[in-house]
């Protein structure tokens, strides 16, 4: 299997508040959907800035597809990487929809004349072809969210950085949203790598697997199902369970086995008296 | 201090582009009480906390906060004593910090209001050592900090001016579980002071363990407006209708009841309502199932 990133031994420090990750070392394969977790101000957004080449690290190596991460290298890896920020409302530049995604097609010279096709396209996938036409500031926040999406996937990036894009959503966003990504995933399989930095375990969940950073450190490295069993360890790296494994916690009436709140519910009424 | 609404519309702009936003709106917001404002994106949730404090005036019928009475009339120069009674913490308010150290950025609002400087750094520190900030960060700059000290820093700008009604625009999202705690016990330790706290927020488990009353908002108009219980009583479709969820514990009580199970109640609390459930099981059967599960590692999922 082919890394999409590898980061070994890396070293960074914040300007003033000193030592964030000292020898952190992290591979994410091609075609992956990983989740990382942890606790505000355990790493996870600086982590993704240091891979995008938006902050600078000071020791160790960052490679994206084989190719290290410096300044000669910067733009072609950038080209690889695309990335959706937390904030719907500070990712747009265009008078509509369909501006917004072609910006970043003129930013890579695509002749104009092949850009309408690609920003339908685009918004196609991201279930926003409607809009095309539409002012950003009359979307929702969701479907703001999807168009960022779509900005992105115009540029055909084989890795996607999701900085917990569902945050500021409210409940119909955030399932449009992560619908949307499964679509992706569905779509292109292997072609597309997914990194999803959330606070949502219900949306961690959805990943392979799930990487925990506490204060700069790599603690848990796993698949959900492996991970969420964990309950006392996720507790002491101040994480919550998933809903359905905090119920069986409680309930305490076998040995933890890893359900969706459907399958919780199923074997339940099993047990009914 | 009540803050009492009464037949209040309120649109955006004026004459033909005028957007009509918030219609008829009647509503007491009791003192000494969590008041929940939930709502889909576009329901009107935040046009309508921002007439609490006169930061947008009625197009028509009052607000009045306290003593004072607001219309469309009233002049923004009567409208200043209100802003110091009722503070606001904006969704994400860290975007608005911008002072070159966190203890000057949180001395501001004090300041603003007429305080000295030894009563406004006074302030500052018993808000910042309130919302749980480190006190070895105080002459930090605010932009160094994370997301999660951040919000804590603007949390404590609007505290430090000790406002007797606080209006929250969904104050938790984007923390971890440990921070949304923290957050969730600050709001309890208001309301039990006996101030008025205005919450809005689209985590409805949120709303559960923290709201006294509730308001649903829905197209500009009040669809509910009731104590918490009563409002998460009512059915699914209900809630499917206003494009909301139900809490957690209370979605999953109502998927069990369609399996035959029987709650008295709501169940609040995740430890509730295992206990609640684990009554209605089959100790046989937990036995002979139980065994069978921990022996192969798997569960039976049909």
């Amino acid at each position: 299997m082919t890394d999409a990133i590898t980061i070994k031994n890396l070293t960074y420090s914040y300007p003033e508040q000193g030592q964030l990750f000292d020898n952190f070392s992290l591979s994410i394969q091609e075609g992956e959907w990983l989740s990382i977790v942890g606790h505000n101000g355990s790493g996870k957004s600086t982590l993704a800035k240091l891979i995008l080449g938006l902050l600078d690290f000071d020791e160790g190596e960052i490679r994206v597809f084989g190719q290290k991460l410096q300044l000669e290298t910067l733009a072609a890896i950038r080209s690889q990487v695309g990335m959706v920020f937390q904030n719907p409302d500070n990712q747009f530049v265009g008078a509509t929809v369909a501006d917004d995604v072609a910006f970043g097609l003129e930013n890579r010279q695509v002749p104009s004349e092949e850009m309408p096709a690609m920003i339908e396209a685009a918004l196609k996938q991201v279930g926003m072809a409607a809009y095309a036409d539409r002012e950003p500031h009359t979307l929702s926040g969701g479907q703001k969210q999807r168009v960022a999406l779509a900005s992105i996937l115009a540029l055909q990036p084989k890795v996607i950085i999701l900085d917990e894009a569902t945050a500021m959503l409210d409940p119909e966003g955030k399932q449009a949203v992560l619908q949307t990504l499964k679509q992706l995933k569905e779509r292109y399989q292997s072609k597309l790598t997914l990194i999803m930095i959330t606070h949502d375990m219900e949306e961690a969940a959805l990943a392979d697997r799930v990487a925990v950073i506490d204060d700069g450190r790599l603690v848990e490295n796993e698949a959900p199902r492996a991970l969420f069993l964990k309950g006392q360890e996720l507790a002491a790296l101040g994480l919550a369970l998933p809903f359905a494994m905090a119920l069986q916690k409680d309930l305490a009436i076998d040995q933890p086995v890893y359900r969706t709140k459907q399958e919780l519910a199923t074997w339940l009424s099993k047990l009914k008296a | 201090m009540v803050i009492k609404i009464e037949g209040l519309d309120f649109a955006y702009g004026a004459g033909k582009q005028s957007v009509p936003v918030l219609k008829n709106i009647n509503v007491t917001i009791q003192k000494g009480m969590i008041t929940a404002i939930i709502g889909q994106t576009g329901s009107g949730k935040s046009t309508l906390v921002q007439q609490l404090n006169a930061l947008l005036k009625p197009t028509k019928g009052t607000v009045q906060i306290g003593e004072h009475v607001v219309t469309n009339k009233t002049k923004e120069k009567e409208l200043a004593p209100i802003r110091a009674e009722v503070g606001m913490v904006f969704q994400f308010p860290e975007s608005q910090l911008f002072a070159p150290t966190v203890l000057e950025d949180v001395m501001y609002g004090p300041k603003n209001f007429g305080a000295t400087d030894e009563e406004a750094k006074k302030a500052a520190k018993t808000a910042l050592k309130r919302v749980g900030f480190d006190a070895t960060l105080y002459e930090q700059s605010p932009f160094n900090l994370s997301g999660g000290q951040m919000r804590r820093v603007a949390l404590a700008g609007v505290l430090a001016m000790n406002p007797q009604t606080m209006v929250f625009d969904e104050p938790a999202a984007g923390l971890d579980p440990q921070g949304q705690e923290e957050l969730l016990n600050l709001l309890k330790s208001l309301r039990d002071e006996g101030k008025t706290v205005v919450l809005i927020s689209h985590q409805m488990d949120q709303v559960l363990a923290l709201a006294d009353r509730v308001l649903v908002l829905k197209d500009g108009e009040i669809a509910a407006d009731e104590p918490v219980d009563q409002l998460f009583s009512r059915p699914q479709s209900w809630f499917a209708e206003q494009h909301l969820d139900l809490p957690e514990t209370i979605a999953f009580q109502k998927q069990l009841e369609e399996k035959g199970f029987v709650f008295d109640g709501l169940c609040k609390t995740v430890p509730d309502l295992a206990k609640a459930i684990k009554k209605q099981l089959d100790p046989t059967k937990i036995q002979t199932l139980g065994s069978t599960i921990s022996e192969n590692g798997e569960a039976n999922h049909e």
